[in-house]
Order: structure tokens, then sequence, then C-alpha cells
């Protein structure tokens, strides 16, 4: 499957690279990781250019969020016009548009490439709760930044261990994925317990 | 402590079920992680053999020869081949991985023992 996968890496280049960022913003699951540090590795021996390898990974990784995020941008239109009609419920979306106004811009940047498994989703939800577009293209534009510079970079660095180096960081960025998801997780459950224990001593 | 997650468990189950898996998750990868790093960290394993997808510049490139040591071993300047594959060529001269990476270890050993 590698052998495949890189392969594919050589026979279309830059082309491939645009294609597989763009898709992996989409949630559709894609060896991202492995075919950009080969990017960064064939830019090293020679066979791709930085230019266009790098600038491909990156169109596509800002192209893919743009589109996630409009997505995600009809879907909130559709969830607003069923709330319109309850007031309560408009006021509880308005809250959690406000709160992502407020964080949404960090938590776009770190989801490029610090937890970037979680990146597809914060691209719909942002969308959907109404995140300030122009917020969610910079710091995105950022992060993705970042990712595309990280992983070509690694690639280019270790020509000679990608294979092994997709390995690691693909398990690193499991790991930090699901270690902020059981952070978050851990922190609502807590908040939970004691609201339920302060009702009980009531 | 067990009364408050029987609690939770009786009104926040899925909460409870989601916290739980992505805990076991974490746990997974950390351990991954660990036994990755044992297994690269092994000398035996960190030299990447010849495979068909690699390309002759990617191999020049990662065993640090020069264009003209390259040309000696296999006939072909690989700066002057791009994006081409080893399985490509070998079949092209009747070789196989393994006799080009003979060849090739073969100089290599030569160079650190002049």
């Amino acid at each position: 499957m590698t052998d495949l996968l890189l392969s594919l890496v050589i026979d279309y280049g830059a082309a491939l690279l645009f294609a597989v960022t763009f898709l992996s913003c989409l949630a559709i699951p894609m060896p991202s990781s492995l075919m950009m540090l080969a990017g960064g590795g064939f830019v090293a021996s020679g066979d791709l250019s930085l230019i266009t390898a790098a600038g491909a990974a990156y169109l596509g990784a800002v192209l893919g969020d743009q589109t996630g995020f409009l997505i995600g941008r009809q879907a909130g239109h559709l969830i607003e016009a069923k709330m319109a009609a309850a007031p309560k419920r408009a006021a509880l979306h308005q809250k959690a548009t406000d709160l992502t106004n407020r964080y949404g811009g960090p938590g776009v940047f770190l989801s490029r490439w610090l937890f970037s498994p979680l990146g597809p989703y914060v691209n719909f939800a942002g969308g959907a709760a109404g995140l300030n577009w122009a917020r969610f293209t910079a710091w995105g534009a950022m992060g993705e930044a970042v990712w595309v510079v990280v992983y070509v970079g690694l690639g280019y660095t270790f020509a000679d261990r990608i294979v092994e180096l997709a390995d690691i960081l693909g398990n690193a960025s499991g790991f930090m994925a699901a270690g902020v998801i059981t952070i978050g997780l851990g922190y609502w459950l807590w908040n939970a317990a004691k609201q339920a224990k302060s009702a009980r001593a009531d | 402590m067990l009364n408050g997650i029987k609690h939770l468990w009786r009104n926040q189950k899925l909460l409870l079920l989601a916290f739980t898996l992505a805990a076991v998750m974490t746990v997974m990868f950390a351990a991954r992680m660990v036994v990755f790093s044992f297994y690269w960290g092994n000398p035996d394993h960190q030299n990447q053999p010849l495979e068909g997808w690699m390309t002759p510049r990617y191999v020049a490139y990662s065993y640090g020869l020069e264009p003209d040591e390259f040309e000696q071993i296999l006939g072909i300047d690989p700066t002057a081949v791009s994006r081409t594959h080893l399985r490509d060529i070998l079949k092209e001269q009747d070789l196989t991985l393994e006799e080009l990476q003979a060849r090739i270890d073969a100089l290599v050993a030569a160079r650190t023992t002049e």
C-alpha cells in the first residue's frame, strides 16, 4: 500500500498533493501526512520542485477548509431557520455563535496542525456555528502554512526515512487529538458531576 | 467516587461512554508511540532498503552517492532522469532489486573502509 502511494506521488506530483490535502479537509480519509512527507523527500532528491509541491499542498488545504466551512455554513442556515421560531433555542444558538467567535480563531489554528485529525470537523462546526469568515480564513491560512511547512520540511530533512516518519507522526497526531478530546469530555463530566452533587445537597 | 460514577452512568451515560472511549484511544496511541520508538531506535531498522517506487535521484540522495558513482552501478545518470521508478529501470536491464542493493552495499562498504 505504501509502495503504491509513494509511486503515485512521483507519478502525479503536485496535482496529487493538491487533491489529497483538499479532500482531507473534508473529513475524507486520506494519507495526507505520508504524501506530504514524501513530497518533501522528493524535493530533496530533486524529483519535484519545492514551490509547486508545497504550493499545491497549501492551496489544496486552504481551498478544502473553505469548502468545509461553506458546507457547515449552509447547514447552519437551516438550523437557524428552524430555531428562529423558538426564542429560547434561538438564544442558545446565539450563545454558541458568540462563544465560537471568542475562542474559535486559535482553535482553528491549532486544529490545522497540532490536532490535525480534528481539522475537518472544526471546519464544519465553525461554519455551522457562525464563526466569522474572515477570522476563520486568517487563522486557518496561518495554521495550514505551519502544517505544510512542518510536514514537507520534515520530509525534506529526513528524506531517507519518510516511511518511518509517517508512522511516528501519524501516531503522534492521533495521540494529540484523542488526548484533547479526552480532556474536553473529562472537563464536561467533571462539571456534570459537580452540578449533580450541589443539586443533591440543596 | 463510586457513587459519583454510578450517578453519571444513570444520567450522563453517553458522555461517560464517550469519555471512556477517548481515554482508551489516547492510551492506545501512547502505547504505540512507545513501541515505535523502540522499533525505530534499533539501528537494524533504520536503513530504508531499496524499493520499486524509488527514483534514481532518490536512491542516490538517500545513500549519499555521487551521480557518477550511481552511473557506474546502474549505467544511468540520475540527474538526467526525473520521476522514473526503479522497478521500470530494473525491468529494462533485467536486474533485481536484490542485485542492485548488493552493488550499492558493496560500494558503500568499500568507501567506509577506505
